[in-house]
């Protein structure tokens, strides 16, 4: 090793962790992109996105639409619709999802939850007929 | 042999080796939690050529390595066709300039890491200029934490196989090899 | 030694060729995934679903626009809810008058009554009846009793629906009878959007018109699309129950569990049976894959109601059409055309006596 190795050495850890921090606080937020994400729409924007595995059981979440809250909860690597103002309640009976390109969806209350995997998952499928 | 003819020998057999260490690296599998993360083995024919036969020949090296290896890795005119041949560059040219015919301040293993972090940097360049978007930059200090042992072993091999060539009536330019004692050379 | 050098030039030359041409197919991906296609993803509420548009390339984003507009405008002739549409002036005008239609709502209803003709009445686009009586999916889901069931299940007859081609007009004989287009409509909007992607140059892109898959081309990546069938019964076996490997297909599926109520340990689907006026028993889950999204909606309807036996063969009959079936036992079948593309994923292990 010279002098000028590691002064290099010293310089791309330093860069590194220069980086990192500059990201720590800047994109605290943005999380890498393979987790599969949560993704709740509501008249076709996106409103929130969580990462799957952070909606823990026990805890629920609400999101406004046009008729009032709709309630989802999650746990266990999947989420559903608890509670919601529209009155065929098709988003409830819904059920658990946790496939990438599921969705739930509440046409009355104009509400999407879908789950967006892994881009780099090669098992995870295009889109989904059903 | 004639000199010119072994150098014409040496040279296709690092592409030869090159290639295959280029394909080779391109069938391990991905690092899911940091794509784009290589050991960057290939980089150890652009070493040896570099510090064989100087910038002019480890250009012509690594170019028909990329070439060669994307050719058989059916990976041609491809996007990651496009990442290697800027990560190559990129890093053969902040290689060169350290490295500045073995008179630079760096030993093989400073003008590795050199090459990894700028693989890295001109790969990231032409993926969000490939994509639009900024946030793969989100992956640059993982991939500068990745590049510090890659690089550096590299450079040590590369290093240790300039020492087992045979140099000898100066058809060989004699490589510059600071930094490894002689004694840990030889055992 | 010049002649030796020219012929190993023409033989590295014809080796380099045959290898890209063999390794062309071959893509892989870049760090993130990275695509070098521009991608449009927009979403909808349209046809009481969510209609999603992911298109790639240069062309995409005023291509996607423009698709959008059109299955909109489709959806607003088509609609049954809507009274002031062409098909709810046509329900309207019951017993009394022809009506004449545009080219669009005609020529999917010429559709619908070919497949009513080929599969004897399994499809009847003159559900409506039925479809309002049991309003599934709505707020007054119920169970209705027999004698209004026969009631409604007697304006029930494709035959009753009279459409003249010479003044572009369908009339329905009876008062009371209605056509519902919800079992085509969808698909013939996907068609419709993916023909204008199609024009305006893209040449890879997913439209979703609430589960009706249109896989337009390949993957921007080269690849195949891989499209994902629903598990009818995600308790078992995972929420997919098979993966389509597919390129330029639409995919429709019509299964139990999309709107449904259960009462009394019964699942009351919105698939009905005309013969019986009830919900169609002899399927759980129908997946055609084809090339024309219209056909596909209104099969995929049809096999339901001729359940194994008679649905796939009359699938088997037709050009460019695959089936994969769910049997209410939980059996996948799969018409040959499309074992060739699907791949069972569903984990094994599966309950037989789950009926609901």
């Amino acid at each position: 090793m010279t002098r000028g190795d590691k002064v290099v050495l010293g310089a791309v850890v330093v860069l590194a962790l220069a980086v990192f921090g500059y990201q720590g606080m800047r994109f605290r937020l943005m999380p890498p992109a393979q987790e599969a994400q949560v993704v709740v729409e509501v008249k076709g924007e996106v409103v929130e996105t969580h990462p799957l595995k952070d909606l823990k059981a026990g805890g629920q979440w609400q999101v406004k639409g046009p008729l009032g809250y709709s309630v989802y909860e999650g746990g266990d690597n999947r989420v559903r619709m608890v509670s919601s103002p529209c009155p065929d309640k098709v988003c409830v009976k819904r059920g658990w999802i946790s496939a990438s390109g599921e969705a739930i969806i509440c046409v009355p209350n104009q509400v999407v939850i879908h789950v967006e995997g892994h881009q780099e998952d090669e098992e995870g499928p295009d889109a989904l007929t059903q | 042999m004639e000199v010119k003819t072994r150098k014409l020998l040496h040279l296709s057999f690092l592409v030869a080796a090159g290639t295959a260490l280029h394909i080779f690296e391109g069938m391990l599998p991905a690092l899911s939690v940091l794509p784009g993360a290589k050991l960057g083995l290939a980089n150890l024919v652009n070493l040896i050529a570099l510090s064989f036969y100087g910038a002019g020949s480890a250009w012509w090296v690594v170019i028909l390595r990329v070439f060669l290896g994307s050719l058989l890795g059916g990976t041609l005119l491809t996007t990651t066709f496009f990442l290697s041949s800027a990560g190559a560059l990129g890093s053969m040219l902040v290689m060169i300039i350290s490295y500045s015919g073995g008179r630079g301040p760096f030993s093989l293993m400073g003008v590795s890491v050199l090459g990894a972090v700028a693989h890295n940097l001109s790969q990231l360049l032409m993926a969000t200029v490939l994509i639009q978007r900024l946030g793969i930059f989100f992956y640059l200090p993982y991939l500068l934490a990745f590049a510090l042992p890659t690089g550096y072993f590299v450079g040590l091999t590369a290093t240790y196989v300039g020492r087992y060539f045979p140099a000898k009536n100066g058809e060989w330019k004699k490589p510059v090899t600071k930094g490894v004692s002689s004694r840990a050379l030889n055992t | 030694m010049r002649r030796n050098r020219l012929i190993g030039l023409v033989l590295t030359a014809l080796i380099v060729v045959g290898i890209s041409l063999a390794g062309c197919r071959v893509q892989e991906r870049g760090p993130g995934g990275a695509q070098t296609a521009l991608e449009v993803k927009r979403t909808e509420f349209m046809m009481d679903t969510v209609v999603t548009i992911t298109a790639y390339g240069e062309a995409a984003p005023a291509a996607v626009e423009e698709a959008l507009a059109e299955m909109a405008r489709i959806a607003d002739l088509m609609s049954a809810e809507d009274p002031g549409s062409e098909v709810g002036r046509l329900n309207a005008a019951a017993g009394q008058q022809p009506v004449v239609l545009s080219a669009d709502t005609y020529e999917l209803l010429a559709l619908a009554q070919h497949y009513a003709e080929l599969t004897d009445g399994a499809f009847d686009v003159t559900v409506r009846p039925l479809v309002e009586l049991w309003g599934i999916g709505k707020k007054n889901e119920y169970v209705p009793d027999k004698a209004r069931i026969a009631k409604a299940q007697a304006l029930v007859n494709w035959r009753d629906l009279v459409l003249d081609p010479d003044t572009r007009t369908a009339y329905l004989k009876r008062p009371g009878m209605g056509v519902d287009l919800g079992g085509a409509a969808k698909g013939y909007a996907a068609d419709r959007a993916r023909q204008i992607l199609a024009e305006r140059g893209v040449e890879s892109a997913l439209i979703d018109a609430g589960g009706n898959i249109w896989a337009l081309g390949r993957h921007p990546e080269g690849k195949p699309w891989r499209i994902g069938i629903k598990n009818p019964r995600p308790d078992h076996g995972g929420s997919v129950l098979a993966i389509v490997t597919s390129e330029d297909d639409t995919l429709v599926t019509s299964g139990d569990y999309e709107r449904y109520f259960i009462k009394g340990g019964v699942r009351y689907h919105h698939i009905f049976n005309p013969r019986t006026g009830e919900p169609a028993r002899a399927s759980m889950a129908v997946t055609i894959i084809a090339k024309n999204s219209a056909q596909a909606d209104i099969l995929s309807t049809a096999v339901f109601v001729l359940g194994p036996d008679k649905g796939l063969a009359l699938v088997e009959g037709l050009k460019d059409v695959g089936c994969v079936l769910v049997t209410p036992n939980e059996e996948i079948i799969m018409t040959p055309s499309a074992k060739q593309k699907v791949e069972i994923v569903r984990e094994e292990g599966v309950a037989s006596d789950t009926r609901r």
